[in-house]
This record gives C-alpha cells, sequence and structure tokens, in this order.
C-alpha cells in the first residue's frame, strides 16, 4: 500500500493538528506585517487599530502592533522580498506535504519551511518586536522558534533518505542529537529583548546552515550512489553561503548585533543589515531543495506539478469563458443592473451549475493535451496499455505474458525494478528484479 | 476518495469550529469590562502622561475596570473611597478654577484650602504646603520616605489610615462597594515588560453613583470620575469608550507633537523662552506629562569637544548604562523601595549641590573616557538644566535617561 494511502495514525492527526495550529500561527503574524503596512498608508486604518487596540484582548495586540509598526515601516522593496521569500517557502512546504503527506523527513521540511517563513519575515518580525511580549505570547514565540530550529536541523540532516548522519550506532548518534536539540533549545529559550531577532538570525542563518551543511558534506563523502551524492552536492552549496555569510558577519562585527547595549528598555531596532545579508542567503536553501526533488524526480514531483498545470489551465479556460459569456450576455441585454438574466438568481445558478459540471470534460480534455503534448511518455504509456490489453487475447505462455508485462510496466511507469510475484499452490514462484537502466 | 483525506477534511473541520469557538470567547463578554489607561506612551515619540484616559466612565454594578498602565518609568495608583470622594470635592473645583494661574498669583487662602484637602490623604508627590528644599543628587527621593500606605495595596473599610506611612494591614482588596474609605491599589505594577495592570472590580452592591479616582504619587489633579449607572440604563460601549479614549490621548498628544516637530528643527520654547541645542526631555505647559526624547537623537562631536544637553523634566545623561531596572522596586517583604542609583552621579560625575530647583542649573559633567557605568545622576529643574560633557575617546556610544526605560540616543565621536 502507498505510504499516502494508509490510513491516519494519531501521530498523523497530531502532526496535522499541530501543524494547523503552527500555519495559522504564522498567518496572523504575516499578516500583521502587511496590517501596519497598510496602516502606514492610510490614516483612518492607522487610527482604527490604534482604537481597536486599547482594548485587552489577543487581537486587540495585535492591532496596537500594526499600529505601532507602521510609523517604521521598511521600503516598498524590502517588503516585497520579505513576503517573496515567506511565500516561496510556505509554497514549498505545501508542495511537500502535498507530495508526503505521510514522510517525516517531508513533515520536518515542511515545518522548517513554515519556521523560515517567519522568522526571516523582517516587516512582520519588526511589528512583533513593537509591544513586549506577555507571558503567553514569550511561550508561543519560543515554542514556535524551537520547533522552527529543530526541523530544519533534522530535516537537513536527514534529506533526502530520512537515515540520519553520521551513519554511526544509535547508542552514537542518540547522544549527539540530543546534545543539538538540548542545545538548540536552550538558545531559543535565552532569546528575549530587543536583541532576539538578531540573534534568532544568527542561531537561523548560521548554526542551522552549518549542521546542514556538515551533515550534506558527509553524505557526498560517505553516499556511493551517484544521485545521492548529486543531491547532497546540490544542498551542500545552497547552504555555504549562509554559512559564509555568518563566519563573515561575526568576523566582521562579532556579536555586537546580537548583544543589546541599552539591554532591558524596549526599544525596537530591528537589525536590517542581518536580515538582508542572511534572508537571500537562506532563500537559497528551500529554491535548492525544489530544484534538487524536481531534478531527481524524488517523491514524485512530476504528478504533482502535473495536475497543478492542468487544474490552473482548466480553471483559466472556465474563468475566460465565464467573463466572456457575461460581455457577451451584457452586450446583447444591455447593462449588467437592467439585465433580468443577470439579475434573475435562477439564471445565475443555472449558469454557474453549467459552468461546474463543464469543469471535469475540460479537465479531462486538458490532461489529454498536456500529456500528448508535454508527457509524450504518459501519451505513449496509455496507448501502450491499451495495445498490451489486446496482446493479452492471443497470448497463452504464461512466461511469455510476464515477459510482456515486465515491458509494459517498465515502458509505463519506469520503474527502478520490477519484481512480480505469482501465487501458486505448491510453491511461490518468484520473478526478477531486472534492472531498469 | 480515500479514507485519510476524510480524515484530514474532518479534522479540518473540527478545527475550524474549535477557532470559532475560541474567537468567540476571547471577544465575548468585553461589555462588561472598561479598559482605562494609566499614563500613556505614544508611538512616534516617548511620553508620559499625568493622566487618566478617558477621565470619566460609566459603568454597572458587577462591572470591572480594567486600568491599563504603559510603563514609561513612572508610578502611579488608583485609589478610591469616601476619603478620596471628600478631598477631591474640594480639591477639584479649585483647580478647574486656579490651576492655570501661576502658583504666586494664588491667594493664600486658596492654596491652603487646597492643600489641607490634598493631604488629608496621602500623596507622595504634590501634598506640599511648603516649597519644597532644594536637594543635592542623589537625594529626590529617599527609600525611607516613601509611604507604605500609597505604595502598597491598602483597604481601610471604616476609620483612620495607618500612621507614619506604614503599610495597611489588609491589602487584599476585594470588590469596590463605594463604601470603603479607602481603597488603594498600590504602585500599578514596576514591570518593563508584560503588562501593567490593575482590575478595579465592583461589587454587585455598589449603589449608583459618583466615585471619584485619583493617584495617590501626583495628587488629586491626577483624578477621573466614576459613574455607577442603574444596571437598566445602558452605558459606552467598550468600543465606544476606546473612542473616548484615542480622542483624549490626541488632545494631549498635540501639544508634544508641535514641540517634537519644532525641536527636531532645532528650536524649542519653553516658558516663553526659545532654546537651541541638543535637548534631554521637553514639556509644554499645556500638558501634565513629559516628552521623553533625546533630540537629535544622534549627535556628532569631536574627541574634548564640549557637548550640552538642555534637560527639561527629571532625567539622567548615563553612558554604558546597566541593565534597566525602574526607580522603585518590591521587596521580598512587600516593601517597596527607591533605587538609588537611579538618582545618582556615578563614573567620576560631579555632585551637584542642587539637583531638584526652580531655577535653571549649570553643571559642567567633565570627561567621560568612553569605557565603564558614566551617569550625571537625575537631575530637574523647573526651568532648565545645562549639562555640558566631553568625550576623551572616538567611537559611537548609546546613552539613556535611567528613568525613562524608551529615551536613549547615540554619540558619535571622531577623532
Amino acid at each position: 500500500m502507498a505510504d499516502s494511502e494508509r490510513p491516519l495514525r494519531g501521530a498523523d492527526l497530531a502532526f496535522l493538528i499541530g501543524f494547523g495550529l503552527y500555519v495559522l500561527g504564522l498567518l496572523v503574524v504575516l499578516g500583521q506585517g502587511l496590517l501596519a503596512v497598510a496602516a502606514s498608508s492610510s490614516a483612518d486604518l492607522h487610527e482604527s487599530l490604534h482604537v481597536q487596540g486599547l482594548g485587552s484582548g489577543i487581537l486587540d495586540r495585535a492591532a496596537l502592533r500594526a499600529a505601532d509598526a507602521s510609523h517604521s515601516m521598511p521600503s516598498g522593496l524590502q517588503i516585497v522580498a520579505d513576503y517573496l521569500f515567506s511565500a516561496v517557502n510556505l509554497g514549498l512546504a505545501a508542495v511537500l506535504l502535498k507530495l508526503r503527506p505521510r514522510d517525516w523527513t517531508a513533515r520536518l521540511l515542511a515545518t522548517a519551511l513554515v519556521g523560515a517563513a517567519g522568522v526571516f519575515n523582517l516587516t512582520s518580525q519588526g511589528v512583533l518586536e513593537q509591544l513586549p511580549y506577555t507571558p503567553l505570547e514569550t511561550l508561543a514565540q519560543v515554542t514556535a522558534h524551537v520547533l522552527a530550529g529543530l526541523a530544519y536541523v533534522y530535516a537537513l540532516l536527514l534529506f533526502p533518505d530520512g537515515r540520519p548522519v553520521p551513519r554511526w550506532r544509535p547508542a552514537a548518534v542518540i547522544p549527539l542529537y540530543l546534545t543539538a536539540t538540548f542545545g538548540a533549545v536552550f538558545l531559543s529559550i535565552r532569546l528575549e529583548g530587543p536583541a532576539r531577532p538578531a540573534t534568532l538570525l544568527l542561531f537561523f542563518g548560521l548554526l542551522v546552515p552549518a549542521a546542514g551543511a556538515a551533515a550534506q558534506a558527509y553524505r557526498i563523502v560517505k553516499t556511493e550512489d551517484a544521485t545521492g551524492q548529486a543531491q547532497a552536492r546540490l544542498l551542500f552549496w545552497a547552504l555555504l553561503p549562509s554559512v559564509g555569510f555568518g563566519i563573515v558577519f561575526l568576523v566582521l562585527h562579532g556579536l555586537s548585533p546580537a548583544t543589546n547595549v541599552l539591554a532591558g528598555r524596549h526599544i525596537p531596532e530591528p537589525p536590517v543589515a542581518l536580515y538582508r545579508t542572511f534572508q537571500p542567503a537562506f532563500a537559497l536553501i528551500p529554491l535548492a531543495l525544489f530544484a534538487g526533488i524536481l531534478r531527481y524526480r524524488l517523491w514524485d514531483i512530476e504528478r504533482l506539478l502535473n495536475r497543478t498545470t492542468v487544474y490552473a489551465i482548466a480553471t483559466a479556460l472556465l474563468g475566460g469563458l465565464y467573463a466572456a459569456f457575461i460581455v457577451v450576455a451584457q452586450l446583447l441585454l444591455g447593462t449588467v443592473a437592467a439585465s433580468p438574466l443577470i439579475d434573475s438568481k435562477a439564471a445565475v445558478a443555472i449558469t454557474t451549475l453549467l459552468f461546474v459540471t463543464a469543469f471535469r470534460p475540460l479537465r479531462d480534455q486538458v490532461q489529454r493535451f498536456i500529456d500528448r503534448r508535454f508527457n509524450r511518455s504518459r501519451y505513449d504509456a496509455q496507448v501502450t496499455m491499451e495495445r498490451f490489453a489486446e496482446d493479452l487475447r492471443d497470448v497463452v505462455d504464461p512466461n511469455d505474458i510476464v515477459e510482456r508485462l515486465e515491458g509494459v510496466l517498465t515502458e509505463v511507469f519506469e520503474p527502478r525494478h520490477v519484481t512480480l510475484w505469482f501465487r501458486e499452490v505448491e510453491a511461490p514462484h518468484v520473478r526478477g528484479p531486472s534492472s531498469n537502466p | 476518495m480515500s479514507r485519510g483525506a476524510t480524515a484530514i477534511r474532518r479534522v479540518l473541520r473540527v478545527g475550524g469550529a474549535v477557532l470559532v469557538l475560541l474567537i468567540g470567547a476571547c471577544t465575548a463578554g468585553s461589555a462588561e469590562t472598561v479598559t482605562v489607561r494609566v499614563d500613556y506612551d505614544h508611538d512616534e515619540f516617548a511620553t508620559q502622561f499625568i493622566r487618566y484616559f478617558p477621565d470619566s466612565i460609566q459603568v454597572h454594578a458587577g462591572d470591572t475596570v480594567i486600568f491599563r498602565q504603559d510603563w514609561t518609568g513612572e508610578a502611579h495608583t488608583v485609589t478610591l473611597g469616601t476619603m478620596v470622594d471628600e478631598a477631591l470635592s474640594v480639591t477639584k473645583p479649585l483647580f478647574e478654577e486656579w490651576g492655570e494661574v501661576p502658583e504666586d498669583q494664588i491667594p493664600p487662602e486658596v492654596l491652603d484650602a487646597y492643600f489641607t484637602a490634598e493631604c488629608s490623604v496621602p500623596v507622595l508627590f504634590g501634598c506640599e504646603e511648603e516649597p519644597t528644599e532644594q536637594e543635592p543628587t542623589g537625594e529626590a527621593v529617599d527609600s525611607d520616605e516613601i509611604n507604605q500606605t500609597i505604595a502598597q495595596p491598602c483597604l481601610i473599610e471604616q476609620g483612620s489610615l495607618p500612621e507614619d506611612g506604614a503599610p495597611c494591614a489588609t491589602q487584599d482588596l476585594g470588590p469596590f462597594d463605594g463604601t470603603e474609605a479607602y481603597y488603594n491599589s498600590g504602585f500599578i505594577g514596576l514591570e518593563t515588560e508584560g503588562e501593567n495592570i490593575f482590575e478595579l472590580e465592583l461589587s454587585d452592591s455598589i449603589e449608583p453613583g459618583e466615585y471619584n479616582i485619583f493617584c495617590s504619587v501626583h495628587g488629586s489633579f491626577h483624578n477621573a470620575t466614576m459613574q455607577v449607572v442603574p444596571s437598566d440604563q445602558p452605558i459606552p460601549s467598550a468600543n465606544e469608550v476606546n473612542l473616548q479614549t484615542r480622542e483624549e490621548l490626541n488632545e494631549v498628544v498635540e501639544p508634544f507633537r508641535q514641540v517634537y516637530e519644532s525641536a527636531n528643527e532645532g528650536q524649542f520654547v519653553f516658558g516663553g523662552e526659545a532654546f537651541t541645542g541638543n535637548f534631554s526631555g521637553l514639556m509644554d505647559e499645556r500638558v501634565e506629562g513629559l516628552l521623553n526624547e533625546f533630540i537629535p537623537e544622534t549627535i556628532e562631536a569631536e574627541v574634548g569637544e564640549p557637548v550640552t544637553w538642555l534637560m527639561f523634566g527629571p532625567h539622567s545623561i548615563s553612558f554604558d548604562v546597566p541593565e534597566y531596572f525602574p526607580i522603585y522596586e518590591q521587596l521580598e517583604d512587600g516593601t517597596v523601595s527607591a533605587n538609588e542609583e537611579v538618582y545618582l552621579p556615578a563614573g567620576g560625575a560631579p555632585e551637584v549641590e542642587e539637583a531638584d530647583s526652580v531655577d535653571p542649573i549649570v553643571v559642567d559633567g567633565g570627561t567621560w573616557d568612553g569605557t565603564d557605568f558614566w551617569s550625571s545622576g537625575v537631575l530637574y529643574s523647573d526651568a532648565y538644566v545645562e549639562y555640558t560633557l566631553r568625550f576623551s575617546a572616538p567611537g559611537t556610544y548609546r546613552y539613556a535617561c535611567l528613568i525613562h526605560p524608551p529615551m536613549v540616543g547615540t554619540v558619535t565621536v571622531t577623532g
């Protein structure tokens, strides 16, 4: 049974709930940033947020943070960079979970990417730092940072095969990982005050990539499989700029960005230079992961891309058709307001039903078109399967059937190897495996 | 559809329902809670206000009034009771009539009536029948002088206050029913992080009527009115109260905005006199409060060149400061004590004979070598303080006022 089809277990449910809350928290954080951006260009919104911010609830504090931060927004380009970075990380997290919903390496990576989407977004971090944290907010922050940090470290250590490095005996690996875990938790808990963003960034931007680069370097040396080496090499080079920037930054500036000379005073002073140095470097990691998954066909990414393309085209076609229909209806029947057709709820319902009904056939047509034009092997596979079904009518020799079946499966599914199991009464007969270059 | 997908959808549905319930729980019941700001730190420039916002509220019996304080460096209390009502019935009308008139032009009998009523309840500052004696730096507030009746929570159902500022026997306040003689929050938190809150619970049995609230630190001019109305009469919603608060805030912030912008352009007018230069705090006659900013935020100087600040309000100029600590601290036994380190000169800065004066004070602070903690000590004049300092080493130096946490600046010294 495929991993994605096995029933949900308790751990899966726990992950889903936890991950959902985690993403929700992140969206609140990113939303606050956007709210502050909007308030910086709208005096009315700014005033409304201040009024809301006089209340006592969690949402009131969010409103006050956004209103306060609106006076010190980064430039438009920086805001775009922040949210582009967050979107790329969130998008890749979604892709990973879609591809491998039950795979713990993919889950770790998705958790890490969601965390990075928040940590490296200076606009929203600047908003968060506007007010001192309540104990509950501190707990939420520390938990999120610990989760994100650990997830990133572990994901980079386990990617792509889920096997931990170094390949020592468990008795040696477990203490090593436990030490790293306690170190990360300790560092995350220690983060407080205005120095938090800088320290956080050094933790994420230097320590995490350093651990990841070391793990991938180990894989390059120890893995004999050429593909595995290539994947590790790709990720290693993507991690290296972050490590390099981190070391250069520390040499040039020491820990000054992470050391608050005015400790105990709540003075939001985001370390802009540090962010702008590390953010682009850190953006390479999800991009390299994505490139690696795409390049080495990890985790059946073609299926996802194919479906996304098909659905996007089908939706666009129908949407365009619907818009064209409205325009034509307007031209024929006058303005929308004056048109009895458009005003009629029944007409709207029937039209919508028509377009909904048309979606599936249209999607199938687009799927066939895409396969024929861009995914020739799949199209050919369909033809091959149909031909094989016809051939079976004339073949009676079992060995011949097996050979033909192997050939068809190899052609259609392009597997690494094929193993056929036959159930026999006296003894099972095993055929294969046969390599597929 | 796979079982996995069904389960995921189920989880999402349950999660959504829980979220809706949570949001409902977070926002429900706000009509029974009124929030009053005590002091306020503005978002564009650091401020402190000797005000409650709004200064009048309407509530029902059984409601809760949340007094939320921004920690600007200044302590406040929420004090009520029949003793307060009696005192403010005299001082409030007098303050409204004479508050804008210079003290030396107010008839003595008016001052006498005012201070007699004011001093019938304990007040930390302001209950001064005689002018304050000028005191040297570091002695502006003595730990022994902190009235513990004020600084700690205190409930006197009936009878008289403890003598000599001793702490009250009853510090568990309970719901306020309007019949208490003295009901005092004590200093509302002394926190630099998180929330400084005092929750005033109103008893279900409190009679409709008007109740006075005042701050025992600053005196009866720092007051608010709480109107308890019968439960069948409507009161403003939480949002309406917030709108009123914001309106009052905007009103008092506007004069500060004007002086802030003017000072950033290099000029500040105070007491009819125009000043230019580097400013350490600003004030305005129209506002009971302080603008706690160093202006300009960054000063550039050369080694040995004198740098002069004009100080308005009680501030210190302090370099290489320790981690912020509030001017008061609560000891383990509950006693509230002043942190004298805030007030004292440090690192070789000279002691000033008259650190709290009505006349201008001019101080030459000497030279700082750029290393170790250095502080002018807290200096205050009703007029201004002119403080000069030189730097013997190039560098970028962050500095701060030891009283007001958001008040920070930078001096860049070049060789």
